[in-house]
């Protein structure tokens, strides 16, 4: 008999490169875990599946499974994904990227993709800074937090990338921590069936470049103690979040707690089906101008 | 019940330790023994405690531990 955890790994991942190259307590590996998850529940054949990564620690994901994937340049994966998808609108692409690569140097591929709603699911881990190359401040660094650009706290305000994706008009957003599995696994799911742009975020420890906690467990405890689900009580749609002093470093969001949970789920049009139409309906109008 | 670490994907207790934090019965404990790339292995107290959350499955970055109910 073979364990559930023993058959995802021999048939979804390339076993010769396991262990990971990621840092002890990285959040990447659990990212794959969930991702993995959500493919088998869904029972995706592993040849249908693309995934497109950028540059960064998460880009380093598609290498680890044993599906067609692409590694991109900087940014750009979006971008990249958007094209493939495009060509092919039966294959499932997956995006991941991670805070610096989506929203630093690719933030514009990222708000184009959502305005024109490719459908296409872009997991975000983000880990509030940029891990690959010594922990530099990225747009996403809570305000206050010490990285190795910011060393005397950070005074810029950051986004918060699940309201903007919100605000862009993303038909499916969600935004969990990497302690919240089983939830991040359904959000997963929900957002490889939706029909549009899918976009998922997630909250991930960086014990290493990180000069928040120096382990995994710690970030798993904060996590799981100072988040608080969105709802109607819960509605602080502001991009940054403010303090009283900078002293109050560490805040993710509202009242110094994370805001989780499913943030929008609506139906829309994707571009895929409105291409369809516009490309019979345009080949219709041709021949009859012909006769 | 049957709980498996595979020592050989284990990255350790010291950066990681997720599984001994999500336990709800606080099953994972430091074993002191280190594994091929050294790292400080964890090791499960009683197994017949298990509640079969799966929580440790989940949770962990490497796949390092499988939850496999007894059959029969």
């Amino acid at each position: 008999m073979t364990s559930t955890i023993e058959y995802l790994r021999n048939n979804y991942l390339r076993n010769d490169l396991l262990p990971s190259i990621f840092c002890p307590g990285c959040g990447n590996g659990q990212i794959i875990n969930y991702v993995l998850h959500a493919i088998d529940e869904l029972k995706i054949p592993k040849n249908n599946i693309v995934l497109v990564s950028g540059i960064g620690c998460s880009s380093r994901i598609p290498a680890y499974f044993d599906t067609d994937g692409i590694h991109t340049t900087h940014g750009r994966a979006i971008a990249f994904a958007t094209g493939i998808k495009t060509t092919n609108p039966k294959l499932d692409v997956i995006v991941f990227t991670g805070d610096g690569d989506l929203a630093a140097i690719g933030l514009n591929h990222f708000l184009q993709a959502i305005r024109r709603n490719i459908d296409i699911t872009v997991i975000c881990i983000n880990n509030e800074n940029f891990g690959m190359t010594g922990g530099q401040a990225s747009p996403t660094t809570p305000m206050g937090s010490f990285t190795a650009t910011t060393p005397y706290q950070s005074i810029e305000h950051s986004f918060n990338l699940a309201f903007l994706a919100k605000t862009a008009g993303a038909p499916y957003v969600a935004r969990w921590t990497t302690a919240h599995s089983r939830e991040a696994i359904n959000s997963i799911k929900k957002g490889l069936k939706k029909k549009g742009f899918s976009f998922i975020e997630m909250l991930s420890p960086c014990p290493v470049s990180g000069k928040r906690f120096k382990s995994s467990h710690e970030y798993i405890n904060y996590y799981l103690n100072n988040s608080i689900k969105y709802s109607d009580k819960f509605r602080d749609e502001t991009s940054s979040h403010l303090f009283s002093s900078l002293e109050e470093c560490f805040i993710t969001d509202h009242e110094g707690k994370i805001i989780i949970g499913e943030i929008v789920d609506i139906d829309k049009p994707d571009f895929h089906v409105l291409y369809k139409k516009l490309k019979e309906a345009a080949k219709n109008e041709f021949w009859k101008s012909r006769q | 019940m049957i709980i498996k670490i595979y020592e050989n994907l284990c990255k350790g207790i010291k950066g990681c330790g997720n599984c001994i934090e999500v336990c709800p019965k606080k099953l994972f404990i430091n074993s002191g023994n280190l594994n091929k790339k050294g790292y400080i292995l964890p090791k499960i107290v009683d197994p017949n405690q298990c509640i079969h959350c799966k929580k440790c499955e989940l949770i962990c970055p490497e796949m390092a531990i499988s939850v496999l109910e007894e059959s029969g």
